[in-house]
């Protein structure tokens, strides 16, 4: 079951042309691996959970709710105190827009050419008319943000996702996604240019603001799913892996292989 | 994206228009199956669908918006709508997942009692958070079997960010009924079944402990 899961899995990526032999070549590899990693779970539409780091991680996501509960949410709140949404927003739409150059070539390695072609124009006009990135008006014209990272990129390339790793203050990801945060980091010119041109500090503020936007999107979101779960660890997990999947699949409904939810009564 | 959608919803429009004896009037698939290809681009959208969403995101709105009702009486509306509208036997039975046949008929019974109980209960924890929010629908899908995926987005009041939305729906004699809701690609349903069987899995494999923890949410 889990292999013609893969097939179907990879048969869409096939589909988009991107690198397809390197997907072949992998197929075989992530079907064996499949079937010799223990310690996972498998969920119904082929996305394979693979945590041997269980115990570990388990440890390592009580110490990030502490963290949260005690820091990084109180400090949130304070944040949402002073800081009007509209003004969190922009802030959110310009680094996103900062984002633009490790978006686009990631899209290029993906062989995704019209996700290039996409985030080259959101990029022009959101800089341009969008008073540097402050504004999203590409997307209000139709041309909607489109998440990318060098793990949804070794994802088209086959790459499995590896075991499940929960990162101290990061959270959650993979061994894949992992490395693809690396490489995303340093790959960003706009970090290059900063560091070549001495101001390492405004690259420092860059990343603090990142991670401070990027909790502040998420904190209602986890909050609700801590208490709508009764082992949050886990419902964390399954919801990191779905995630992933869509962005991988660019959300498109084509390729989503919903979950199948039997008919009890027949 | 967004432009051959409008082009598709601008053609269905035409065709609609152009075809209506042979489009509105007909609620069965296969007469409009048997009609020109032309009106098979319509007819990949599910309307009665698409009406069963959007009224029931205007009964959840008419009551969460409303500024008179108490907490209590907007979880008596909600439990009525998930009555109405959800197929909670087949949710339920889904997150139990492999479990399901290891329970007893009592535990079955308790369990779904539960669980029905529990979604109430977690849901209303966030009535407050509604702040005006729209839902707009963008189309649906025939999925497997009899299923239709309705497609929608969650427009929020001023700025920020869409929220994506599939309603996955089950014709069940002659009634739809929501059977999963898919948030940005997460299914609830599939969270809610790795929550419970992690539950069961670190308690031993004993549906029990699932039972257990549900009867504490009360």
């Amino acid at each position: 079951m889990r292999f013609w899961n893969y097939i179907i899995m990879n048969n869409s990526i096939l589909k988009f042309g991107k690198l397809s032999t390197l997907t072949v070549a992998t197929l075989s590899v992530l079907a064996l691996n499949a079937c010799a990693t223990q310690n996972q779970s498998v969920m119904d539409d082929g996305v394979v959970i693979s945590d041997p780091l269980e115990d570990t991680n388990r440890a390592v996501f009580k110490f990030n709710e502490v963290v949260d509960d005690n820091i990084i949410h109180p400090a949130i709140k304070g944040y949402r105190f002073v800081v009007p949404k509209e003004v969190r927003n922009s802030l959110g739409n310009f680094l996103r827009n900062l984002r633009s150059p490790v978006i686009f070539a990631n899209q290029v390695l993906q062989g995704d050419i019209e996700g290039a072609g996409n985030v080259l124009l959101r990029t022009a006009i959101n800089t341009f008319t969008g008073f540097g990135g402050l504004f999203d008006f590409a997307a209000k014209e139709g041309m909607p943000h489109e998440s990318e990272d060098f793990g949804q990129t070794l994802a088209t390339w086959g790459l499995d996702n590896g075991p499940y790793l929960v990162v101290p203050l990061l959270g959650p990801s993979t061994a894949r996604d992992s490395v693809g945060y690396i490489v995303d980091a340093y790959a960003d010119p706009l970090r290059w240019y900063l560091f070549d041109s001495g101001q390492e500090h405004l690259s420092y503020q860059r990343t603090g603001l990142n991670y401070l936007n990027v909790r502040d999107n998420l904190m209602d979101v986890l909050e609700d799913l801590r208490r709508s779960s009764i082992d949050y660890y886990a419902s964390t997990r399954s919801i990191y892996y779905q995630r992933r999947d869509a962005l991988i699949r660019d959300e498109n409904p084509d390729d989503a292989v919903a979950v199948s939810i039997p008919d009890y009564d027949e | 994206m967004r432009i051959p959608y409008q082009l598709l919803l601008t053609g269905s429009a035409l065709l609609a228009i152009g075809s209506a004896p042979a489009f509105s009037f007909s609620n069965h698939h296969n007469d409009v199956l048997r009609e020109p290809s032309y009106i098979r681009v319509s007819d990949a959208r599910d309307e009665d669908a698409e009406k069963f969403v959007d009224m029931m995101a205007s009964d959840a709105i008419t009551f969460l918006g409303n500024a008179d009702l108490s907490d209590t009486d907007k979880e008596k509306h909600f439990s009525e709508l998930l009555n109405r509208s959800f197929d909670m036997a087949t949710i339920g039975r889904f997150a139990l997942g492999k479990y399901w046949r290891l329970a007893s008929p009592e535990q079955r019974d308790e369990y779904q009692k539960l669980f029905r109980e529990m979604i109430v209960e977690v849901y209303s924890r966030r009535f407050g958070e509604y702040d005006g929010q729209n839902l707009d629908i963008r189309g649906s899908r025939a999925g497997q079997k009899d299923d239709v995926t309705v497609n929608s987005v969650i427009v929020p009041q001023g700025s920020g960010q869409d929220v994506k939305v599939d309603w996955r729906l089950r014709k069940k004699n002659g009634q739809y009924k929501v059977i999963d809701v898919v948030v940005e690609g997460v299914s609830m349903a599939l969270t809610q079944r790795s929550d419970f069987s992690s539950v069961i899995q670190r308690g031993g494999g004993e549906v029990s402990v699932l039972i257990e923890h549900l009867r504490e949410i009360k």
